[in-house]
């Protein structure tokens, strides 16, 4: 299966002043189509700067990471697009979840939801994407009046109603107990298997890292090691 | 409706009270320039219709007698059109319970017609019936003030035979539209103009079929309408008056004068060319406030939005769409404010242009609120928000989506002030403020900045009186020490000032001769009044502006500094001085002194050297007096004996009449100053508590979940507004020294040329209603303070 998403010796420099930080020294990457991968490394490996330049958020200091359309078949380079297309890249073909939710406070979850149907071209209908993550009953509740596992499922939510091709997760779990992670984690593979959208997922918690196709681990901005699980584990199974 | 335009508008109502105290900042700029630029216009427009509609000359000329047929040899003269021979005298009026007689100007009005040119506008009663000697009629203001009606008898003495005569009606002139006597300062119960039937006149001054002043129009191709009175001769003027001059010249011609000298319409134009000049300085450092203030805001609220426009960008928005939902926000509360502004500046302007419709006399339209000017309002409360939205907008662009994915980053304090011993001096609070401001020192400049601004519009609003008080400090108590003037018709020789010395109550008299001259240099002149004082005068002295009197060498002639430079005249050069009345006398003198007055042109000359010029003995035509106040009645009863006597003026009721007029409108315009003053600086103050409060509302809420008192919560805000205030406010007051001179220099120099003196009171004032406004907001956030609901704050991450 070709690669929706493929970076090649991406490395990210950061300019502190007179020190230079090494984020990435040369990552080769692959997502192929309807994969959920996990990125697995310690603190400060580099996983949320590499999601950031895959994502369309940030661009590599070197490297190229191409975006293949899995309907047309052409490709995009986003090493060197313009901030228009990567722009455009991101409002079609990529969907965001964050630790901190990061929704808008003074919207509803429905107008959270609403903001992406209302720029993408083929969106699921707002109500439609908020029952899938359990909260129909919560559609005009602002993200003040939902906990921290109902603000993320709304994020969630919002992430997907574009239809993306690709949901980039950045430890969504990361602020949620373990009971409410799991029900986030469960919207997430659900999302995956269901509208088989290409899925990354950062991690630090070994346990989660069982529900994905393929594991990824950086250490100090190199990918350390790559492995393929025989099979999923569903996420009701997981524990840690 | 688009999510992202709920947001808009969702933010908008819970930043309701921010919005709308920055749309009243714009709305007072948007007021300002409606009320002062709309009553300038509406008072051009009243004057405009009130000239034509009384057919307002173009060119006056004084002579001494000519007969009827030289005007129409004016009337051939190249651009004229009418001639309007009349005759014009100034005469007394000795009225009942008048500590001095009243001065007045008598007019001749054709005997069977209304005047062609300078018509009466009758206000109450009618003209003189043709053939009735002893009928008047009479200039309103000064009828009212002195409680005159129609059907009143006043006494007048004409040619020194006094004569009782009967008011039949109350009128109003294009000629005196500004009350202004014939004397220096304006007084509206001291000048009185009178008009008769001319056969009247012309029998009691021996002027049959005769004239001594000319009034004429212009044909409308050659007249000058020139809107500024003060600016440049006319193209045809010269011509115009050169010939007139010559035709008029063995006839006594004094010289013609045109319109834009004429004295009404030269102050009249001087207070529209003030008032326009307000209009154009005060609206633009007001909107420059808003937009300031806008601008400020509009950054802070995109900084404090930081995550949420990494979001959009993470979602798919493009800075563009970002940016213009932030810009979007700021056109609506231009929009508001535009609109609030020109309500309100049409409802001040409306007060405003009454104001000056009394004050000028004017008869005339209301306030007009033009189609112009509303869509230049709008269009200028728009200019505001794109000037202050687009600058921080643009920071919208430079914010990297990836912001978002970053927890909140602990700001990095520096310890630079910590630490110390003396530290310990302060509270906690004292702390905090300071390493905000320390970490922060943009945000404490911009804040003081806005805080300068409203205190430099109360200082703005409030310098014109000090201004106007050190003038007539200046002027009072050193330049004008007599307790009484004694204008003559005509000079008098200088014996006759011994005889003053024996009347009732006078302590002693000093004389004075003048005489209009005009100076000419290069092609350009001007007529300007030419004194001589006798050597030990002390109560009329040459006074510069830094209080210094200035003395008058024996040969020579000493200018007013300004009209050395308008004639481009130096120390040493010579002058070409012609007096414009008697003989006309022309000579050369060598300018041996330039004076700094402070308002006026003028030339001073030793009484040795006038004499010399004049060719005649010591004479005089002003007498000073200082007299004992207790005589005054039987002082001016005695007066009242000497025919030659045009005008008696008591220097206190020229103070009185100063304070009393000036007093009002300086009062109207320091409470719209500081009216609108107010309302910058709760706005300014207003935004940056609540920004602090929406900034630090984590370190706040978690000062509380800590177990700080409210009290001491507050006291942080609290020292951080006093701390923009301590800043802001000395600034404002060095700011508003400024704008104020900024103003006066828009003033023009040919008439003042007063310096900027800003009285500690005002100083105090634009400090303290600042202050003042400022503790009043802080009072409002307090509550609001209160009322911080701690969860909400800690949960969600704004
Ligand atoms: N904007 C930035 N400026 C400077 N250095 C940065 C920036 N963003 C990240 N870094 C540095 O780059 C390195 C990789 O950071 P990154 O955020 O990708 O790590 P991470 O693997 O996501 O860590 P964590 O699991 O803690 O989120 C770190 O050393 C970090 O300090
Ligand atoms: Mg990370």
């Amino acid at each position: 299966m070709p690669a929706v998403l493929e970076g090649r010796g991406v490395t990210k420099v950061y300019r502190m002043g007179e020190v230079d930080v090494h984020a990435l020294r040369g990552v080769d990457f692959a997502l192929e189509a309807g994969e959920l991968v996990a990125l697995f490394g310690a603190s400060g490996s580099g996983k949320s700067t590499l999601l950031n330049i895959l994502g369309g958020l940030d661009t590599a200091t070197s490297g190229t990471v191409v975006y293949r359309d899995r309907r047309t078949g052409a490709t995009h380079d986003l090493t060197g697009a313009r901030d228009h297309d990567l722009t455009r890249f991101r409002r079609e073909r990529v969907g965001f979840v964050f630790q901190f939710y990061n929704l808008v406070p003074s919207l509803t979850a429905r107008e959270n939801v609403e903001l992406v149907t209302d720029i993408a071209e083929a969106p699921m209908r707002p109500e439609e994407v908020l029952a899938l993550v359990g909260l129909r009953e919560r559609l005009d509740h602002f993200p003040a009046q939902l906990s921290g596992g109902e603000q993320q499922r709304v994020a969630i939510a919002r992430a997907v109603a574009k239809r993306p091709d690709i949901l980039l997760c950045d430890e969504p779990t990361g602020a949620l107990d373990f009971r409410t992670g799991l029900l986030v984690l469960e919207m997430i593979e659900r999302v995956n298997r269901e509208l088989g959208t290409a899925t990354i997922l950062i991690t630090h918690n070994a346990p989660i890292v069982a529900m994905a196709d393929r594991i990824v681990t950086l250490a100090d901005g190199l990918v350390e090691s790559e492995r393929a699980n025989e099979v999923r584990k569903p996420v009701s199974e997981i524990r840690w | 409706m688009k999510a992202l335009t709920k947001k808009l508008l969702r933010d908008l109502a819970h930043q309701r009270w921010q919005a709308l105290s920055i749309a009243l900042v714009v709305a007072s700029g948007v007021a300002a320039y409606v009320c002062m630029r709309g009553a300038y216009d509406s008072l051009l427009n009243a004057r405009a219709h009130y000239y034509a509609r009384t057919r307002f000359g173009d060119v006056w000329a004084e002579l001494s007698r000519a007969p009827l047929r030289v005007a129409r040899e004016l009337e051939a003269v190249e651009g004229v059109s009418v001639v309007h021979p009349r005759i014009s005298r100034a005469a007394l009026m000795p009225l009942e319970g008048s500590l001095e007689p009243v001065a007045a100007r008598v007019i001749s009005i054709p005997a069977h017609a209304d005047a062609p040119i300078n018509a009466l506008e009758l206000i109450e009663g009618r003209l003189p019936e043709p053939g009735r000697a002893d009928e008047i009629a009479l200039l309103e203001v000064f009828a009212r003030n002195r409680r005159i009606a129609p059907g009143d008898s006043i006494p007048l003495v004409l040619n020194g035979v006094r004569r009782e005569l009967r008011v039949v009606g109350l009128a109003g002139s294009p000629e005196y539209v500004l009350a202004a006597s014939e004397g220096m300062v304006p007084g509206e119960d001291r000048f009185a103009v009178v008009w008769m039937r001319e056969p009247v006149l012309a029998a009691a001054y021996g002027l049959e079929q005769a004239f001594d002043e000319a009034v004429i129009r212009l044909d409308p191709a050659y007249r000058e309408d020139g809107l500024a009175a003060f600016g440049e001769e006319g193209r045809h003027e010269r011509a115009i008056l050169a010939a007139i001059d010559a035709i008029l010249e063995p006839w006594g011609g004094q010289g013609a004068t045109p319109r834009r000298l004429q004295l009404s319409h030269y102050a009249l134009s001087g207070e529209l060319e003030q008032l326009s000049g307000m209009a154009k300085t005060v609206p633009a450092l007001f909107l420059f406030v808003a937009a300031f203030l806008l601008n400020v805001s509009l950054s802070r609220m995109i900084e404090l939005q930081r995550p949420e426009i990494a979001v959009l960008k993470c979602l798919g928005y493009s800075s563009r769409e970002i940016g213009l939902h932030f810009l979007v926000f700021g056109v609506l509360i231009a929009a508001l404010g535009g609109a609030l502004g020109i309500a309100l500046g049409a409802w001040l302007g409306d007060m405003l242009v009454d104001l000056y419709l009394e004050f000028f006399r004017l008869p005339g339209e209301r306030f007009r609120l033009t189609p112009a000017l509303a869509l230049t309002g709008v269009a200028v409360s728009f200019a505001a928000a794109l000037a202050g939205g687009v600058l921080s907008v643009r920071r919208v662009t430079r914010l990297a989506p990836a912001d978002a994915m970053r927890p909140p980053t602990p700001t990095s304090y520096r310890r630079r002030l910590s630490g110390g011993p003396w530290m310990k001096l302060f509270e906690m609070a004292g702390t905090m403020v300071l390493r905000e401001a320390e970490r922060r020192p943009l945000r404490v400049m911009l804040s003081a900045v806005g805080i300068a601004f409203s205190v430099s519009i109360l200082v703005v609003g409030r310098f014109q009186g000090d201004v106007l008080v050190t003038l007539v400090e200046e002027l009072f108590e050193h330049a004008m020490r007599e307790d009484v003037s004694v204008q003559l018709a005509r000079p008098a020789p200088r014996r006759a000032l011994r005889e003053l010395e024996h009347l009732p109550g006078v302590l002693r008299v000093e004389g004075m001769r003048q005489a209009m001259v005009r100076i000419r240099s290069d092609g350009r002149h001007r007529d300007v009044p030419l004194l001589a004082r006798e050597d030990d005068v002390e109560m009329r002295l040459v006074v510069a502006q830094d209080g210094g009197v200035v003395r008058i060498p024996p040969d020579g002639v000493v200018l007013t500094r300004k009209l050395g430079e308008v004639l481009g005249l130096g120390l040493g050069d010579e002058a070409d001085v012609e007096v414009l009345t008697g003989d006309r006398p022309r000579a050369r003198l060598r300018v041996v002194g330039l004076a700094d007055e402070m308002f006026g042109l003028f030339a001073h000359v030793s009484d040795r050297t006038m004499q010399r010029f004049l060719r005649e003995e010591p004479a005089f035509d002003v007498a000073l007096l200082r007299v004992d106040e207790r005589e005054l009645p039987r002082l001016r009863a005695a007066l009242a004996r000497y025919p030659g006597i045009a005008q008696l003026v008591r220097r206190r009721s020229i103070i009185e009449t100063f304070h009393r007029q000036s007093g009002r409108s300086m009062a109207i315009m320091t409470a719209i100053m500081t009216f609108f003053s107010a309302i910058i600086a709760v706005g300014v103050v207003y935004n940056n508590m609540r920004v602090s409060l929406s900034m630090r509302a984590r370190d706040l809420a978690t000062m509380r979940v800590l177990g700080f008192r409210r009290r001491e919560v507050g006291a942080v805000l609290f020292g951080e507004m006093m701390l923009h205030l301590a800043v802001g406010v000395p600034i404002g007051l060095w700011l508003g020294t400024y704008f104020s001179e900024a103003i006066m220099a828009t003033v023009d120099p040919e008439r003042y040329r007063w310096p900027v003196v800003i009285s500690s009171a005002t100083y105090a004032y634009a400090a303290l209603t600042v202050i003042a406004a400022a503790l009043a907001c802080w009072v409002v956030v307090r509550r609001r303070l209160d009322r911080l609901d701690l969860i909400a704050v800690l949960k969600t991450r704004e």
